[in-house]
């Protein structure tokens, strides 16, 4: 392995560390933001001028063996820890731009330059997170991550935002304990914190042991679906004007979720193995029929709602069903319609969302029946959503297009697989019947006149038009690349499937 | 890039360049008319100019790639080139007539309803010059947005709603397709046409009839069950009907079907599902929408109304006739569907000059329109005789066969069924003419009855109407043209006759 793609690596894990302590040393204005978005970019350029080599090598890993616990000096960088860190980091990158203007009117000097830090600290644990080897360092960056999450709500004065965070913040602390139960059961019984070797002796665990790795599994999943997947908690906060929780809500519902299908990826194909989940005990259908669970609730709620932010999430809950179901069907297919889901969750919905927020902002109001407003006020920023519906609808080669096929070819077997094509049905439905609101919404763009914009913020906010651009600019980069897109899912699917223990 | 494949492109990209002129002149009347005219004319002479080379070089063209066998491709075929000629044909007729049309009924809306058919021009074309499923997946999905976008921006409320309903039943289509898709995919690993037949006939023929019945419900599940009926009150402008239903829906979907039976199964293919499994299931379906549509054109009065039943009543025929013809003589089914569409080119036409003459006029009735507009109606009169299946019009050649095909397999009852249908539409039209030749009259007090004689005004004005050159022109070029379409059969019979060939 060539030196200068590990040097690489460690930079890009402590580059954000780095740039965190510079904010805090630093509290000059403008400073922050400049150096948290070079942080980024940096950070996602290294990703890139790493990515050929991770192709050819499928994992990157080093390890000085300083100690048993090497604090962040060990890592290992896959296929899929390359892919879920570049969606994640290009996430922030956009998420930092879009608050930019907010941050600036909201928070003073001395205010701006603890956000930026802790963001920075968040990113750090981030990258931590989907580059470590060792389960000790994993608790560690987990553990970052859910500090640097809970700093952040702490500049809201809303009580009630404040309120939820702290609820958040209980039940992460008390996942945090699952999660070193579990990492402390594992040393205890292989004597091992690196994911590697754990790895390897899992198949010398005696048989009579296994409730034991069941027992794991549980306490694990328990802890991961409470930390990582808190979508119920910021419920009722997702209409919300606020600055802080539009931000929060976006960290919960996109970042968070990534990390946690990552770590339930890792933890499904090296940890406990196909052997354990899908062979010897029958974890199959109850992914698949979770999946399908998921999917249909999302359906029925989507085909009345109204309200853009909601039907993002419900776009995105059924998302998360397609690819809980395709973890479940253990084939190229189910995988190669996880990978594009995750694309689609990833761009997609995340761009409805950051468009529901802007909504939300100029016309105090987020409904789908009023995006004509937006329409008619400002070209600049509705253009790049006008082009994202095609993909909302999945219309062919589109994202969700190929997640759905890829499902349906999967899902062609006469046995339980089989019901993925009714929650297929239900979910092309709405996705259509939400494009034709949307389209609908906006050819009303033409009957109405100025009066009808009374409560329009004419102020244009450049920063987050800008994100708007880039993200449409993205998309349709990645949809023109498809015949790459789908090598890649391919790629991917067959890397799960053949490094599994 | 070939010469072939240049040409191919640039008859797949002219639809849509026209359709971006007339965006941009439509500030310049002149030139938009202008353009309107050009642009299908020099489609034809392209697509003549093209058709030569076709038979010669390579004819397809890959214009996006995602995995091999899922591509966004085109090609033509001797089918596609028929059906591109049918396209060109019907885009001339309709920029000469909708521009008049429009300008005698000054209606500010008409840039809108013509650029709409320049996007079903542009979609349509594309989906003739598909290479695969995959491609028709995307164009016929295009073709259902555009006409729900259409249906909200330019329609009535009433209007709307059914076409609101009428989409979300085409997206119901669009999934099933996508299935077949799917399963055809999965058991053979590829779907371009280009492969010939892609489902060998030695497959399961219960996997063969699942696939089929996918397909068929793909395309015509709005047909299947008459949802038409739910809305009784539509009326729908004659030149909406034909871009909506006619164009979009119709054409598209039937030329897909035609298509999906030829490439898909083939002859021998399609032969053999007909033979293990029968057409019972088909059959009932027609003769439901038969009763249905008949009971509904002849009860309703207005003229409108019972065009659109017309319509349904005819389309389920057509789709009968395909399903009976493609396994045996292909050629039937390819000139069903032109007839089909020339006749309804023609009655949409007629009916656009009696609503001009209607909207003009403060004559709202059509009682003894046949003095105020007799050239159109007598062109009417044909175009229905041609409806009903009067010989020498192309529409003949279905019925005849049709008929001679239930009487072969002795399904009498669907004769005695078909044989009602025409004697209903027999009687519309009688009903219609002793409507258009009634002149309004008095009872004097002697009992006598006296016809009123038609105000000067609205006789100049009927007259007007119909002796204009460009609408009388066209509907007068298309009624000629299926009158005398016979003439063509032989033709169309030897251009297809290729298909013989690989009936296997």
């Amino acid at each position: 392995m060539e030196i200068g793609t590990i040097s690489n690596i460690y930079l890009l894990i402590f580059l954000p560390l780095f740039a965190s302590l510079t904010c805090q040393i630093f509290q000059i204005k403008n400073f922050c933001f400049s150096i948290s978005l070079l942080t980024v970019i940096a950070v996602f350029g290294l990703l890139v001028k790493v990515f050929p080599d991770v192709l050819i090598y499928e994992k990157i890993k080093n390890d000085y063996d300083l100690s048993l616990l090497s604090i962040a000096l060990e890592f290992s960088l896959d296929l899929i820890g390359i892919v879920f860190l570049v969606v994640i980091i290009f996430l922030e990158a956009v998420i930092l731009i879009f608050y930019r203007t907010d941050i600036l009117k909201i928070l003073n000097q001395r205010n701006q330059s603890n956000f930026y830090s802790v963001f920075l600290l968040n990113l750090f644990s981030l990258v931590g997170i989907l580059t470590t080897n060792n389960l000790f360092n994993l608790y560690l960056f987990i553990e970052i991550h859910s500090f640097s999450f809970f700093a952040i709500t702490t500049i809201s004065h809303n009580k009630k935002l404040l309120d939820i965070s702290f609820k958040n913040f209980c039940l992460s602390a008390v996942s945090s304990i699952l999660i070193l139960i579990c990492f402390f059961a594992i040393y205890l019984t292989f004597s091992e914190l690196n994911f590697d070797k754990i790895a390897d002796n899992i198949f010398l665990m005696p048989a009579s042991k296994i409730w034991f790795i069941l027992m794991i599994l549980l306490l694990f999943s328990l802890a991961l679906i409470v930390k990582f997947f808190p979508l119920w908690q910021y419920f009722e906060k997702i209409k919300s004007t606020s600055l802080v929780a539009s931000f929060l809500i976006i960290d919960a519902f996109f970042i968070k979720i990534l990390v946690g299908l990552f770590l339930a990826i890792k933890f499904i194909y090296f940890f406990f193995g196909y052997n354990f989940l899908f062979s010897q005990y029958q974890f199959s259908p109850i992914m698949i029929l979770t999946g399908f669970g998921l999917v249909l609730y999302s359906s029925f709620k989507l085909f009345k709602e109204h309200h853009l932010k909601l039907i993002c999430i419900f776009f995105s809950i059924s998302n998360i069903g397609f690819m809980i179901s395709a973890l479940g069907m253990q084939s190229v297919e189910s995988i190669q319609s996880l990978f594009f889901f995750l694309i689609n969750f990833s761009l997609i919905n995340f761009f409805i969302f950051l468009f529901a927020s802007f909504m939300k902002k100029n016309c105090q109001t987020s409904s789908i029946n009023r995006i004509f407003k937006i329409a008619f006020a400002s070209e600049l920023s509705s253009i790049p959503f006008k082009l994202i519906v095609p993909f909302i609808a999945a219309l062919p080669f589109t994202f969700l297009f190929f997640g759905y096929w890829y499902m349906a070819l999967a899902s062609m077997e006469l046995n339980l697989k089989i019901i993925m094509i009714i929650g297929l049905i239900f979910s092309n439905f709405v996705q259509l019947n939400i494009a034709m609101k949307i389209i609908d919404s906006i050819i009303k763009n033409n009957n109405i006149s100025k009066s009808n914009l009374s409560e329009y913020s004419t102020s244009k906010d450049y920063f987050q038009i800008l994100c708007f651009w880039i993200m449409a600019l993205t998309v349709f980069t990645t949809a023109l690349l498809s015949e790459s897109i789908n090598d890649m899912s391919l790629r991917f699917a067959s890397f799960l499937l053949a490094n599994t223990i | 890039m070939q010469q072939g494949q240049l040409l191919l492109f640039v008859i797949a990209l002219f639809p849509f360049i026209s359709w971006f002129a007339s965006r941009f002149f439509r500030n310049f009347e002149g030139l938009y008319n202008f353009s309107y005219y050009l642009f299908p004319i020099l489609y034809l002479i392209n697509l003549f100019q093209a058709s030569q080379y076709f038979n010669l070089e390579l004819n397809q063209l890959t214009i996006l790639e995602a995995v091999r066998g899922l591509s966004m491709s085109i090609y033509v075929d001797k089918l596609s080139l028929v059906f591109l000629y049918v396209l060109g044909f019907i885009w001339l007729l309709f920029s000469f007539y909708a521009t008049r049309y429009f300008q005698i009924l000054n209606n500010k809306n008409s840039y809108f309803i013509k650029e709409y058919f320049l996007l079903i021009v542009s979609f349509l074309n594309f989906l003739i010059l598909s290479e695969n499923l995959f491609t028709i997946l995307f164009f016929y999905i295009c073709l259902i947005i555009s006409s729900h976008f259409f249906g909200v921006r330019y329609l009535n409320f009433l209007e709307t709603k059914f076409t609101k309903f009428f989409t979300f039943i085409l997206y119901l289509e669009s999934f099933l397709i996508f299935i077949a898709t799917v399963i055809t995919y999965k058991i053979n690993g590829q779907i371009d046409f280009i492969e010939k037949i892609i489902l060998p006939s030695n497959y399961d023929q219960l996997q063969h009839l699942i696939i089929f019945l996918l397909f068929f419900f793909g395309l015509f599940l709005a047909m299947s069950v008459p949802i038409y009926l739910f809305f009784k009150n539509i009326k729908f402008d004659s030149l909406i009907l034909m871009v909506l239903f006619m164009v979009s829906y119709g054409f598209s979907s039937c030329f897909v079907f035609l298509k999906i039976l030829n490439y898909i199964y083939g002859y021998k293919g399609l032969a053999l599902i007909t033979k293990t499994y029968g057409l019972r299931f088909f059959e009932i379906i027609v003769i439901t929408n038969l009763v249905v549509s008949a009971i509904f054109f002849l009860k309703n009065n207005d003229l409108k109304s019972s065009s659109f039943f017309i319509f349904f009543n005819q389309f389920i025929i057509l789709i009968f006739s395909i399903i009976v013809h493609a396994s045996g003589k292909f050629n039937f089914a390819v000139i069903s569907l032109i007839g089909f569409l020339i006749n309804f080119t023609i009655l949409f036409f007629c009916l656009g000059n009696f609503e001009l003459y209607l909207h003009k006029s403060p004559n709202k009735s059509l009682n003894g329109i046949f003095y105020i507009m007799p050239i159109t109606s007598v062109i009417l009169f044909f175009g229905f005789l041609s409806l009903v299946g009067l010989a020498p019009s192309l529409s003949m050649v279905d019925k005849f066969t049709i008929l001679l095909f239930l009487i072969k397999n002795k399904m009498y009852f669907s004769i005695t069924i078909l044989a009602l249908n025409f004697i209903f539409l027999g009687i519309f039209i009688f009903k219609k003419y002793q409507e258009f030749s009634q002149k309004d009259c008095i009872i004097k007090s002697d009992g006598q009855i006296e016809n009123i004689a038609i105000d000067e005004k609205i006789l100049n004005l009927g007259k007007k109407i119909d002796i204009d050159s460009s609408l009388i022109l066209t509907t007068l070029f298309v009624a000629i043209f299926g009158f005398i379409g016979l003439i063509f059969f032989s033709y169309i019979t030897q251009f297809l006759s290729f298909y013989d060939a690989i009936k296997g």
